[in-house]
């Protein structure tokens, strides 16, 4: 899932590009692909379809129905599936609402971290120069501090809400894509195909965003879908710390460090949101592996 | 490189918000009493002399000292390092022998059942939650079975449960690597002449497998530093165990300024350090690789 990252673009043979034109479903690889996105959109669409699915407030307290066991059935008919807190919320509803902020944080993140590192290290790696050797230290200098411990701090700073996670969390991942195009850009640019460019007179732009950037493409695609994984990892340390959702929301961390109290009496509260991060999180990975694989066909796992 | 970190520590500490003085003198501080306490604490300076002026201390070793407790920082943070170094040790240790173990059996038969479940084990690995884990173990080991103690250090015994919540993530993952690195070389020719010659199986094994997939063993359990320092942060909080990790944390909640800054320094030098030993071990593994 993490670790074995991807190699830089401009490697890859012409079988590579012509295998990935066919239908997800002509190929073993492409199935796998399908089969492990299913539960992931599963969770995105009961994420992005909570107020569907938990029809009712998962902030709501009845004090009257507190600490009820998994499979508890409430006063009013209803049945609480993984129980209710210490202020009796439902505890489904609450994780669905998790859920929910965990794709959002972790896609946001990875989309601007993405995007940003991408830029830098695309623009670092073809002007060369002054601007490589600037931009090349200030990624050596962030990835020289622990990610986490950079996350943790800045988090603290800023204090805790929504969006200041997702900006933490985004600057704390930028480097890894920065490095990962800047090798891309500096392999891609001796091709013949960007000498050709020049040599019909395209702008430094047009050859970035319509040669570089479309052939450094597919390492990138791969190391952001392995990004999901730690950035939800990471949301839910944080979040668990206080440095990260702010406390009513609705978050896997904030819940599970809310149950910690009650470990005692209420074992549910601090489990069942874990177990049910755990399964996701090991989803987003089988699915990042899957797409690796897909789009890699010379890595053999 | 300590430079860079050392300031970019600095400029982030020194912008967090809520102000040392007014926490530190509590509620019914008057605003002259903060002021007063702003310039004791040389924050009404303005930043560009703070920050010379903490170069300069951190140039002789002088971290200030704690607004919570008042004795020097930097003692405070050597006072908690013991208990880190040891938790960071013995889940290493753990992760070194327990995924070469896994690894190997995995890698003994290729697609076996045992290569299977060790394959699921090692992403679930990866997959689960540090501080989850530590909460689910401290319920069944501490509270429901009473084997272990669930918090604090002292005895061999409470180091097992978070040694244990730190290193399984790492064993996931050095598990697939070594699993990958022994299949590859098992297929080197040189694996193949030594079989050939007659060598004995565990012979082959330490003297021609293990020995080559060193390095990207070593340069891997090099890149989990990282995590293994976040992990530290998580696991320390919820064990309570009283290391560096925890005391970032409550540093940080008390805006314990010097305490946040030199114990976070520490640990990121420590982190340079160990990067750069596991450079240095490259060189001893792989008589080709000089450092000149």
């Amino acid at each position: 899932m993490r670790g074995d990252g991807p190699r830089p673009a401009g490697q890859d043979g012409p079988e590579a590009a012509r295998s990935r034109r066919r239908p997800l479903v002509a190929t073993r690889k492409g199935r796998r692909v399908l089969a492990t996105g299913v539960v992931l959109a599963a969770v995105a669409v009961a994420g992005l379809a909570g107020p569907l699915v938990v029809p009712y407030n998962p902030l709501g307290v009845r004090l009257e129905e507190r600490l009820r066991p998994p499979g508890a059935r409430l006063r009013d008919g209803a049945i609480a599936i993984f129980g209710t807190d210490q202020l009796g919320r439902d505890l489904f509803g609450q994780v669905v609402h998790g859920a929910r902020v965990s794709m959002l944080v972790a896609g946001s993140t990875v989309v601007i971290a993405g995007c940003s590192g991408t830029a830098v290290g695309l623009l670092a790696g073809f002007t060369g120069g002054r601007t490589d050797t600037v931009l090349v230290a200030l990624v050596d200098l962030q990835l020289a501090f622990p990610p986490l411990l950079l996350a943790i701090l800045l988090a603290a700073m800023i204090g805790p809400s929504l969006a200041n996670v997702i900006l933490t969390l985004s600057v704390i991942r930028w480097a890894v894509f920065a490095r990962l195009a800047r090798g891309s850009a500096l392999a891609l640019r001796e091709k013949e195909f960007v000498e050709a460019a020049r040599a019909l007179g395209a702008s430094q732009y047009r050859i970035l965003l319509a040669h570089l950037l479309p052939n450094a493409l597919t390492p990138l695609v791969i190391l952001a879908t392995l990004q999901i994984a730690l950035q939800m990892l990471a949301e839910a340390a944080l979040s668990f710390l206080g440095l990260g959702i702010p406390h009513p929301l609705p978050s896997w961390g904030v819940t599970i460090s809310q149950g910690r109290d009650y470990l005692q009496n209420a074992w549910w509260i601090a489990t069942v949101p874990g177990a049910v991060m755990t399964l996701v999180v090991l989803s987003v990975g089988l699915f990042g592996d899957a797409v690796r694989d897909y789009l890699d066909p010379r890595f053999q796992p | 490189m300590i430079g860079g970190v050392v300031t970019i520590i600095f400029l982030i500490v020194r912008v967090i918000p809520g102000d040392p003085a007014a926490v530190l003198l509590g509620t019914h501080a008057t605003a002259e009493l903060i002021a007063e306490q702003r310039a004791k604490m040389g924050l009404d300076r303005p930043l560009a002399v703070q920050y010379a002026l903490f170069l300069r201390q951190v140039a002789v070793g002088d971290w200030g000292r704690s607004y919570h407790e008042g004795r020097p920082a930097f003692a405070i943070v050597l006072e908690r390092l013991p208990a880190t170094l040891e938790l960071a040790a013995a889940a290493i240790a753990a992760t070194l022998v327990l995924s070469v173990l896994l690894g190997s059996l995995a890698a003994r038969r290729i697609q076996s059942t045992a290569d299977y479940a060790i394959g699921v084990l090692s992403l679930v690995g990866q997959a689960i939650p540090n501080f989850w884990l530590g909460l689910v173990l401290i319920l069944v080991f501490a509270r429901t079975l009473r084997w272990l103690p669930s918090f604090g250090r002292g005895t061999p015994w409470h180091l097992v449960l978070p040694a244990v919540t730190l290193s399984v993530q790492l064993i996931g993952v050095m598990t697939r690597l070594i699993r990958a690195g022994i299949v590859e070389t098992a297929g080197q020719d040189y694996v193949r002449t030594a079989r050939a010659k007659g060598l004995a199986e565990p012979a082959v094994m330490t003297r021609h497998v293990y020995r080559n997939m060193l390095i990207p063993v070593v340069t891997m359990l090099g890149l989990q530093l990282g995590s293994l320092v976040a992990g530290v942060v998580v696991v320390e909080t919820v064990f309570a165990w009283p290391g560096l990790g925890r005391l970032i944390v409550t540093a940080i909640n008390n805006r314990d300024y010097p305490v946040v800054q030199a114990s976070v320094t520490f640990v990121a030098a420590l982190f340079v350090g160990l990067n750069l030993l596991v450079d240095l071990t490259y060189a001893a593994l792989d008589p080709r690789i000089r450092y000149t």
